[in-house]
C-alpha cells in the first residue's frame, strides 16, 4: 500500500471525520508507529513537531479526486503554541467512504493493523491536537536519542529543534498516552524498545 | 583566482577560487548541453537555456541566502557545493529522463538502502561520490556531506531548506530564469525583498520569512502557480515531452535498442553511471534520431522524427478527472501515467487509435499507430496549495509563535480552498481535416473516449 492509501484508510478508520490538521498528522503519525510504517510515511521534525509532508500530499490528492472534504474554522484564534489559527476538519465523502471500505476489503491484513492501531489511539487518554502533538514530538526526540530520556533532557532536546520546551503536566500526558497506546517502554525510564 | 561570469537573471555570478574547478570539471560542464526545459523551445523558440546556466543561478542565490540568514565557513562551502552539483544527474533532457529512469530503473539489484529513493537521485548520488573528476577536487567527506545535504538533510535545518524545500534557492533561480527565457512576464518576484525578509529566529531552527516579507513571498507563490498553468503544464510541452518519454519506452520495449536501455535502466553499477555521463540531449537525438540517417529503432525513430520536424502529437481529448467518472476509476485515472497503470493506457491507446482510424477514414500506411497514441494524466495545484506540501508550510516569524503563510497572508486567505485539478488526455498523431473546426472534432470524440477510458478502467481488478 502506498502513504496515500494508508492515509485513506487511517481516516476512515476514524469513521471517516478527522477535525484538524495537527492532530490529523499525529494520528497517522502514531498509527505509522504502532504499524511500522514509519520510514514510509516519510516524518522528519518540523517546527509543529513531527511532520510529513507526503501525508500532506496525500491529503491533497484525496480531496483532488473528491474523496475528502475540508472545511475551515475558527478564523483569528491562537494560542501560545502557535497551533493552528484556522482549525481544517477533514471528513470522507460517500465517494471516499466507498473507495475506502473497498480498498479495505482489498487489503485485509493491513486494514485490520490500521483499524487497530486507530482504535488503540482513541482509546486513549489523550485526545486534544495539542497535547497529541506533544506526545508525538516526545515520541520522536525519544526515537532519535535512541533511548529513555527524562523530562530535562527531553526539554533540552525539544529546544534543540526550536520546539516549545514542555510542562511537566504536559510531559506527563505525553507519557499518559504513549503508556495508553502501547508505546510506554520506548520513551520512560522503566524500559527502551527498538526502533521498528 | 576565483570565478566570475555574466548571468542575464543575476548579472555578475562570483564565486570563490576554491570552487572554480568544480565548475569547469566536466561533470558540470555536460550540463551546458542539456536544456532546461527539454522541448519547450518548440514552443517558446528562447527556450535554450540550460542546466549549466541554472546551476550557476542555483548557486548564486543560495549564497545570497546563506549571507542573508548568517551562514558562513564550513557551513557556507556546503551550500556552495550542494548548489553547483544538485542537477549533475540530469540526463537529456532534464526531467524526462528522470520520469525515464524511475520507469525502467530495476529496483531488485539496488544495494540496501537504495531502493526507497527515486532512481534519478541515486544517480546524482553516485555521480558526486564516484566522478573521478570531483573525487579529485573534493574530499570524501565534503561529497558525501552534499550527498547528505541533497537528500535527508545534514547539520542545521537551515541549510537543507536553503538547498530544498518551498522558499528554496532551485526554484527561485528556475522561475526568473524559466520566465526570461521563455519570454512570459509570469515568473517575477521581488528577489532582494524575498531575501531580505528571510529569518532565522533561532540557528538551530527553521528558515521563516518576517511579516515585512509577506507580499515577496506571496509573488513567489503566484509565479509559481502562473509558471506552472501557463509553462510547465503548457498543453504544447506536455506533448513534447510525453513524446520524448513514449520514444524512448519504445526504444527500449518495442525496437529493443540497446544503447537506450544502458542509458535508461539503472542497476546500480560504476559502469551504468559512467555510460550516463556521456549522454547529452545532442548525442541522444544524434543517436537515435541522425538527422541524416534512418533511425536505429523504426517506432522510436518514427516518434522522434516527428520532434525533429515538429510534427507534434495532437491532442484529442481531455477531461477533468472527477465526474462522471465512477468513483472507483478516479485514483486509475490518475495514476494514469505511472507503470501501475500501463495496461490501461495502452487499452486505451489501442481503442483511440481504432476509434480515430473509423472517424477519419484512415487505412493502411495511413492508419494511426497505437504505439504513438498517449494516454496520460496531470495535475494542477491551486496557487494556495502550491506555497505547501511540495515539501513543507512556509512559516511567518509572527509573534506569539510563528504562523503558516497561508494563514498570515491576507490575500491567500481569501483565495478559495480548491486545490488541485487532475486531468486525462489523449495526444495521438493526426492532423486536423480543417483545423478551424479541431473543437468540433474533439467534441465529437468526447463520449466516445470518455466511454473507451471507463471500459478499460472497469477491466482493472480490485
Amino acid at each position: 500500500m502506498t502513504t496515500y492509501d494508508v492515509v485513506h484508510l487511517v481516516i476512515h478508520a476514524t469513521g471517516g471525520t478527522i477535525q484538524g490538521r495537527t492532530k490529523l498528522q499525529k494520528v497517522i503519525y502514531f498509527v505509522g508507529v504502532l504499524t511500522d510504517r514509519l520510514k514510509q510515511l516519510g516524518y522528519r521534525a518540523h517546527y509543529y513537531g513531527p511532520y510529513s509532508s507526503d501525508v500532506a500530499g496525500a491529503i491533497q490528492e484525496l480531496r483532488s479526486l473528491g474523496f475528502l472534504e475540508q472545511r475551515t474554522t475558527g478564523v483569528g484564534t491562537t494560542d501560545n503554541f502557535g497551533f493552528e489559527v484556522t482549525r481544517y476538519d477533514y471528513t470522507l465523502t460517500d465517494e471516499g467512504k466507498q473507495v475506502a471500505a473497498e480498498k479495505a476489503a482489498a487489503h485485509a491484513v493491513e486494514w485490520d493493523r490500521i483499524r487497530k492501531a486507530v482504535t488503540a489511539i482513541n482509546a486513549a487518554p489523550v485526545q486534544d491536537y495539542v497535547r497529541l502533538a506533544v506526545a508525538a514530538k516526545t515520541h520522536l526526540l525519544t526515537q532519535q536519542a535512541g533511548s529513555a530520556l527524562e523530562p530535562d533532557a527531553l526539554k533540552a532536546k525539544a529546544q534543540e529543534h526550536g520546539w516549545s520546551a514542555f510542562t511537566p503536566e504536559q510531559y506527563d500526558d505525553a507519557i499518559r498516552f504513549l503508556t495508553a497506546v502501547g508505546l510506554d517502554r520506548e520513551t520512560t525510564a522503566s524500559g527502551v524498545r527498538s526502533p521498528g | 583566482m576565483r570565478f566570475r561570469t555574466r548571468d542575464p537573471i543575476h548579472n555578475f555570478i562570483a564565486l570563490p577560487a576554491e570552487f572554480a574547478a568544480v565548475v569547469d570539471s566536466p561533470v558540470l560542464q555536460r550540463l551546458r548541453g542539456i536544456r532546461q526545459l527539454a522541448l519547450a523551445s518548440l514552443v517558446y523558440p528562447g527556450a535554450l537555456h540550460t542546466r549549466f546556466d541554472h546551476t550557476l543561478g542555483v548557486t548564486h542565490v543560495a549564497r545570497l541566502m546563506a549571507e542573508q540568514l548568517q551562514v558562513e565557513g564550513d557551513e557556507l562551502s556546503l551550500v556552495t557545493l550542494a548548489g553547483l552539483l544538485h542537477d549533475v544527474g540530469h540526463g537529456p533532457f532534464s526531467h524526462v529522463s528522470e520520469a525515464s529512469l524511475d520507469w525502467f530503473g530495476n529496483k531488485s539489484t539496488l544495494k540496501s538502502g537504495q531502493a526507497e529513493h527515486k532512481i534519478h537521485e541515486l544517480v546524482t548520488a553516485e555521480i558526486i561520490r564516484t566522478d573521478s573528476d570531483l573525487t579529485a577536487l573534493l574530499s570524501e567527506a565534503d561529497r558525501e556531506a552534499v550527498v547528505q545535504l541533497l537528500g535527508s538533510g545534514t547539520g542545521r535545518p537551515v541549510l537543507k531548506q536553503v538547498v530544498s524545500g518551498p522558499l528554496d534557492a532551485d526554484k527561485q533561480d528556475y522561475l526568473l530564469r524559466d520566465s526570461y527565457f521563455c519570454g512570459v512576464q509570469y515568473g517575477h518576484f521581488d528577489l532582494a525583498q524575498f531575501h531580505r525578509s528571510l529569518v532565522l529566529p533561532d540557528p538551530a531552527g527553521e528558515m521563516m520569512i518576517d511579516e515585512d516579507g509577506v507580499h515577496a513571498v506571496e509573488q513567489f507563490v503566484l509565479a509559481k502557480y502562473y509558471m506552472t498553468a501557463n509553462v510547465y503544464r503548457h498543453r504544447v510541452r506536455l506533448i513534447t515531452d510525453q513524446m520524448i518519454t513514449r520514444s524512448i519506452r519504445l526504444g527500449i520495449e518495442a525496437d529493443h535498442l540497446p544503447d537506450m536501455e544502458a542509458l535508461y535502466r539503472f542497476d546500480g553499477t560504476p559502469g551504468f553511471i559512467q555510460n550516463y555521463q556521456a549522454w547529452d540531449d545532442a548525442r541522444f537525438l544524434e543517436t537515435f534520431c541522425p538527422r541524416q540517417a534512418d533511425s536505429p529503432g523504426p517506432k522510436s525513430g518514427a516518434m522522434l522524427r516527428r520532434l525533429r520536424e515538429r510534427r507534434l502529437l495532437k491532442e484529442v481529448f481531455r477531461d477533468r478527472i472527477g465526474r462522471p467518472y465512477d468513483a472507483r476509476h478516479l485514483e486509475i485515472m490518475k495514476g494514469l501515467h505511472k507503470p501501475k497503470s500501463v495496461e490501461v493506457a495502452r487499452g486505451v491507446e489501442v481503442a483511440v487509435a481504432d476509434l480515430l482510424n473509423r472517424q477519419l477514414g484512415l487505412t493502411g500506411s495511413d492508419a494511426i499507430d497505437p504505439a504513438l497514441v498517449i494516454a496520460h494524466s496531470y495535475g494542477i495545484k491551486s496557487a494556495r496549495e502550491s506555497s505547501r506540501n511540495d515539501a513543507e508550510g512556509i512559516l511567518v516569524d509572527v509573534k506569539p509563535a510563528p504562523q503558516p503563510f497561508t494563514d498570515e497572508s491576507t490575500l491567500f486567505r481569501s483565495i478559495n480552498e480548491a486545490y488541485q485539478d487532475n486531468f486525462v488526455v489523449v495526444f495521438a498523431p493526426v492532423d486536423w481535416p480543417d483545423p478551424g473546426k479541431k473543437e468540433a472534432f474533439r467534441d465529437g470524440w468526447k463520449d466516445a473516449i470518455r466511454g473507451i477510458i471507463q471500459a478499460e478502467c472497469r477491466k482493472v481488478k480490485p
